[in-house]
């Protein structure tokens, strides 16, 4: 997976005052982070072409793994059943999870057999865009792929709401604070305890959790 | 195997009769307690009466080395719904039940001076005893109680206080393999139909018994690795149920917009994030209790899991997704640690998760709480303990507390409550909800196996009818699969990998010694169903009774902003077959 503002030469508008959080951590401390990827985060790339394009081919996510280990997609809510047809438009909201139990997890698979069963909220706009643009896409990730997508999108970096960030750090701050190794606020070198200090206003951040 | 019959009524005090299983020979699950209530219940009986009959029956393979094959029956006419009802639980009591050679307990009758029993039952027979300590004793000191007077070794089938009050939610509790009474026959009330018969608990001891012997060892041994092996290596069974358990559903149903939020009144729950399963999961392992777990032995899949508090101490097991999502989103609620708390007041009261969380949404409907205010959804289910005034008409479910604070909005079919899925996004599972002959019921077409079963021949799921086909399909599968006795959770993988499928009818007949055919399961299927929708009819049910309520069509769900559009005529359609 490439990093996001990296992606394939994209010229994307810097923000005005971006704030870039950086941290190191123990393995075991990545879970903290779980509740934003759930939530959602925002990616730069590509947009306006196919689910699968935007995956593979930007991320560099496994076109195995989009097969057989991400079964249940959704566009903005919409479930999806063809990922070469899908597409993925600037703003929308892409959530990647394995297969599920029961017979809802059969009726949400991506061209299951029941299918059928939720028409109403099948996502229908199979018609890929003439041409691509740059633009920010909102991932959540659930279970498996949480586990397994989770941590790269981490280490690359996510855009996430600055105040969600530090909810997410106050909650296991003392966790954090035995675990946390390495702090970088902004380009500099900082402590734990220094960044819930901080101010961080409102809008969104990049964050990056690197692990030791 | 014997049926074991205890007259409740009979003159000078219960009487036991153990009979052979005669014309309900070869039946198991839920085959058998709707053989039993279709053929031996008045439809027209009151369903605390004496008429009325409660049948505990383990599954076709319970007592045996199949893995799964734990999950146990309980049959009756509904005091919720006034039809039949099934409702199935896993625990460690339908084992038991089977080692010690019982197809079936049929409790009959009603003691007419109203004592309260205790029944033990063990290899050397069975004793009934009056016991007036037990009265209103909640399930947890209950089985504390039995296990200092009966030893450790024993498995509890129990009603906790609600059932003793007789409450349409009220459940049936069966003990973990911790022995704690965590795993409930809840749907539908049987709870209120044993405490109708005066009976608190059944203790059974299968001490100095061992497995039941199959005709054939080797072939079930061999059939049983395949199944187990198809279940592990299933990445539903192998690893999300395991991983998450069965509330990793809840991300997935929000994000379809399905998951009903404030009594069904939108389909996506802001506050998601901190029930998921995901989450669940974190913070069970953070405090040090278990996110993998079974709830009897001999499960492989392990989607149930231990949930502690915030100080490390167990609280309660850890709270399915029906139960998540009933006493939280259902209600605006996001915080786990409530949810685990209002689970662990159901467990020991003895009542439905579902029906109380939904029931709870109604009462916040009707200004009796706001809409995510935990601890007042925690007092109004501790009312329901006390058996207050109020508790009581909560203890009745959504559709007596609908009616008796005026809300139209009252999320029921037949008078039960729907569980967690908003059938105005997912349509099909709306065509179940309103046909089953159970009430509403997320499990009653679950067993997504139908294409391999090929039950109804093809289906085009793309015809506009397709809806109609696949949910007769799956309750005649999910009957089938209930009947076995085996868990629900199976189907995943039994839908993707038919050699797993044929491994479970290849354990079936190495156990008895038949040759059953997957047709022969179809078969078993639709006669269940044909002989529960019988009863039903003969109780007064029509087809107007298989409908949704009318708001599901008037009210669009955010965020899709859709209605329930099954036509009726397509609904009368479901049991053309």
């Amino acid at each position: 997976m490439t990093h996001p503002e990296k992606s394939h030469g994209l010229t994307i508008p810097e923000r005005t005052s971006p704030r870039h959080i950086s941290l190191t951590v123990e393995a075991s401390l990545i879970p903290a982070f779980s509740q934003l990827l759930q939530n959602g985060f925002w990616i730069k790339g590509n947009v306006g072409c196919s689910i699968k394009s935007f995956l593979c081919e930007q991320f560099g996510l496994s076109p195995e793994y989009l097969e057989k280990r991400i079964q249940t997609i959704f566009i903005n809510g919409d479930a999806v059943d063809d990922v070469e047809k899908a597409t993925v438009e600037d703003g929308a909201t892409l959530s990647l999870s394995a297969a599920m139990p029961g017979l809802a997890g059969a009726v949400l698979r991506k061209g299951g057999y029941y299918a059928a069963m939720r028409d109403q909220i099948s996502f229908k706009g199979e018609t890929t865009s003439a041409s691509m643009q740059a633009g920010r896409v909102v991932v959540k990730l659930f279970n498996m792929p949480l586990q397994e997508l989770g941590p790269v999108f981490l280490e690359h970096g996510i855009w996430v709401e600055s105040n969600k960030v530090k909810d997410v750090l106050k909650a296991r701050a003392d966790d954090l604070q035995r675990g946390c190794r390495e702090v970088i606020a902004d380009g500099r070198k900082s402590e734990f305890k220094q960044l819930l200090e901080m101010d961080w206003g409102g809008g969104d951040i990049f964050l990056q959790v690197k692990i030791v | 195997m014997n049926i074991l019959r205890i007259d409740m009524g009979a003159s000078g005090g219960p009487k036991v009769s153990v009979v052979p299983s005669g014309e309900y020979a070869g039946l198991g699950g839920r085959a058998l307690t709707s053989s039993v209530i279709s053929k031996e219940v008045p439809p027209l009986c009151h369903p605390l009466s004496e008429d009325n009959k409660l049948v505990i029956a383990p599954g076709l393979l319970s007592g045996t080395s199949a893995a799964q094959s734990g999950r146990i029956s309980v049959g009756c006419k509904s005091p919720l719904t006034g039809g039949i009802k099934e409702s199935n639980s896993g625990g460690q009591p339908s084992q038991v039940l089977a080692r010690l050679g019982y197809a079936a307990i049929i409790l009959e009758g009603k003691p007419k001076e109203g004592n309260l029993y205790k029944i033990f039952i063990n290899k050397d027979g069975v004793k009934i005893t009056p016991d007036s300590s037990l009265k209103l004793l909640g399930n947890y000191a209950l089985v504390e109680k039995m296990k200092k007077e009966y030893g450790d070794k024993i498995a509890c089938i129990s009603i906790g206080p609600a059932g003793e009050m007789k409450m349409s939610a009220a459940s049936v509790a069966f003990t973990d393999m911790e022995q704690r009474p965590t795993r409930h026959a809840g749907r539908g009330g049987p709870g209120a139909v044993m405490g109708s018969k005066g009976v608190k608990v059944i203790v059974l001891d299968d001490t100095g018994l061992s497995n039941r012997t199959p005709k054939d060892p080797e072939k079930l041994r061999t059939a049983n690795k395949t199944f187990v092996d198809g279940l592990r290596k299933h990445p539903v069974t192998g690893e999300g149920l395991p991983a998450f358990g069965t509330n990793i559903l809840a991300n997935v149903i929000n994000e379809a917009g399905a998951y009903p939020t404030n009594n069904f009144l939108v389909g996506r729950f802001p506050g998601i994030s901190k029930i998921s399963g995901e989450t669940q999961a974190e913070t069970e392992k953070a405090r040090g209790g278990i996110p993998t777990h079974g709830c009897h032995r001999g499960c492989v899949i392990q989607c149930s899991g231990v949930y502690m508090d915030k100080d490390g101490h167990y609280l309660t097991k850890q709270p399915e997704y029906e139960t998540v999502w009933a006493h939280g989103a259902n209600c605006g609620i996001d915080d786990l640690d409530a949810i685990a708390m209002m689970d662990r007041l159901d467990d020991d009261y003895g009542i439905d998760t579902i029906e109380m969380g939904a029931t709870i949404g109604v009462a916040m409907e009707a200004g009796l709480a706001k809409f995510g205010d935990a601890e007042a959804a925690i007092r109004l289910v501790k009312e329901v303990g006390k058996g207050t005034d109020l508790g009581r008409i909560l203890g009745n479910g959504a559709a007596v507390t609908g009616k008796v604070f005026g809300i139209e909005r009252v999320p029921v079919v037949k008078s039960q409550a729907m569980p967690a899925y908003d059938p105005r996004a997912v349509q099909g599972i709306g065509v179940t909800y309103a046909t089953s002959t159970m009430g509403a019921d997320h499990t009653a077409g679950y067993a997504v196996a139908t294409n391999i079963l090929k039950v109804g021949g093809y289906v085009d799921p793309l015809k506009p009818e397709g809806q109609i086909d696949l949910s007769r399909n799956l309750q005649i599968a999910t009957a089938a699969i209930d009947s076995t006795g085996m868990c629900l959770f199976i189907a995943f993988a039994v839908l993707d990998q038919p050699d797993t499928f044929q491994a479970l009818i290849d354990m079936l007949n190495a156990f008895y010694g038949l040759n059953l055919t997957a047709d022969d399961v179809v078969a078993l299927g639709k006669n269940v169903l044909k002989m529960e929708r019988d009863f039903n009819a003969c109780a007064g049910f029509t087809a107007k009774h298989d409908r949704l309520p009318e708001y599901f069509k008037k009210e669009p769900l955010p965020p899709h902003n859709v209605t329930f559009q099954v036509t009726d005529e397509d609904l009368d359609r479901v049991y053309n077959w």
